[in-house]
């Protein structure tokens, strides 16, 4: 029981930096540069702890990440409960990949949760470029191994 | 399933509206937290300062107080012939607003979404609707508000656009964002209309949302294309949406202000009178 709760303070301590990490003022020039840290996050516990990280945290996650950015609420969330639903039907084949092959599919995995995103805001009114898509899913995939280092430790640490 | 009936009634109903002004509170720790560093180094740099800098500066700001009270003379003048001159056309002088000053905290990190947080809310009087200015013009709207924080949506957002009219001949536009902080376009600008480069656009006080006469941009660039049914326009705004750190909430409508007059508890060195906009 207390190593259920000590992952999910961690799950919780980390989706918070993200977050702050998320509206950390950019110039305007590198906005579009900003890698999106939750996706990683999502990724990140459903393939390694995937019968404690399920669908539902991660929509919460995606509603918090909606609150503070500040966009339609439901968007991020949708998309964070989608990739995590991939990521759990497939964690024993994706886990065992190599970094170069992981970074790939991060990479896919992030594009589906910004076509997620950008189509619920198209909803509102807002469109983003292609290019502009692509780009801020490129850097988040590179920022994959990022992710593991910083995230792999913790795995030891509440025993998972 | 969830998310596509939060969606629906987010983007085609009202019903979140209250939710949402609490979710300002909620979403505001994070951008002031964010921005702590550079508070630190703003503090560090107005205190951290040498004293030869703050004598040289003092003495500077002196001589630019100079120029601006010669400058207020005239003003003053300006101001008692305008009074005058509208007291002959038998038009009310409602220039004068009553503003109150807000500092950003934060500006929506997805470069599509143009709003920013700032730091007054419905405790200080601010409501949904409320104009916000800079010192050079028109930033945008309240579109949320909680007790201590609200969102301005800025006139640069693709939602977003602003009856304004040509200072020069008074003619009447829609002024719309086009998800860039350095321009506007203008809707239906026919091919024959007397526009030029350069011309000030300022709000026209239709739409009953911003006061007249604040000004909104200038017209950068026109292109006229023979295929097209209107002119393709585009004006620069006037206001520095991408580099506020101060800007002003207006009380432009008296009725309203004071209906909400029991609620205004805002600090009295806060606010401040504007005595006009920056156009005759």
């Amino acid at each position: 029981m207390t190593t259920h709760s000590g992952f999910y303070t961690w799950v919780v301590v980390s989706v918070l930096l993200a977050l702050l990490l998320c509206v950390y003022p950019l110039p305007a020039h590198y906005a579009w540069f900003r890698p999106e840290f939750l996706p990683l996050l999502c990724v990140f516990w459903a393939l390694y702890c995937p019968f404690r990280f399920g669908v539902v945290i991660a929509w919460g996650i995606g509603l918090a990440q909606d609150i503070v950015v500040g966009g339609v609420w439901g968007a991020h969330a949708i998309a964070l409960a989608f990739i995590t639903y991939v990521c759990l039907l497939s964690y024993q084949r994706l886990r065992s990949y190599s970094l170069a092959q992981q970074i790939l599919w991060v990479f896919i995995l992030v594009g589906i949760h910004q076509i997620f995103v950008n189509w619920v805001y198209g909803l509102d009114g807002y469109d983003a470029p292609v290019e502009m898509i692509i780009l801020p899913t490129l850097i988040t995939a590179l920022c994959w191994p990022l992710v593991l280092t910083l995230l792999k430790p913790s795995r030891g640490v509440w025993h998972i | 399933m969830v998310s596509a009936v939060l969606v629906g009634l987010f983007v085609a109903t009202p019903f979140l509206q209250s939710a949402r002004d609490q979710a300002v509170g909620l979403a505001a720790p994070f951008y002031k937290f964010a921005d702590l560093p550079r508070d630190i180094a703003e503090w560090s740099r107005t205190r951290l300062i040498s004293r030869d800098e703050l004598i040289q500066k003092n003495e500077a700001l002196r001589s630019e107080l100079l120029v601006h009270q010669r400058k207020l003379q005239q003003l003053a003048f300006l101001t008692a012939e305008n009074t005058r001159l509208r007291q002959l056309l038998n038009s009310a002088d409602n220039l004068n607003h009553r503003v109150l000053v807000a500092d950003l905290v934060g500006v929506a990190p997805d470069p599509n979404i143009h709003k920013v947080f700032i730091n007054r809310g419905s405790d200080d009087g601010v409501y949904v609707g409320q104009p916000v200015v800079d010192a050079t013009g028109l930033i945008g709207q309240v579109v949320n508000v909680s007790s201590n924080d609200s969102v301005v949506l800025l006139i640069s957002d693709t939602s977003h656009a602003i009856p304004v009219q040509i200072n020069r001949n008074g003619v009447r536009l829609i002024a719309e964002g086009r998800g860039s902080v350095f321009e506007l376009g203008l809707r239906h600008v026919p091919s024959t209309l007397d526009i030029k480069e350069g011309d000030l656009l300022v709000s026209s006080g239709l739409g009953d949302i911003y006061p007249a006469g604040y000004p909104v941009a200038t017209v950068q660039k026109i292109t006229y294309d023979p295929g097209r049914p209107f002119a393709e326009v585009v004006a620069i705004p006037k206001a520095q949406l991408n580099r506020n750190r101060h800007v002003l909430l207006v009380f432009a409508n008296k009725t309203r202000f004071s209906s909400g007059d029991q609620t205004f508890s805002a600090p009295p060195k806060a606010m401040l009178k504007e005595p006009n906009s920056d156009n005759p």
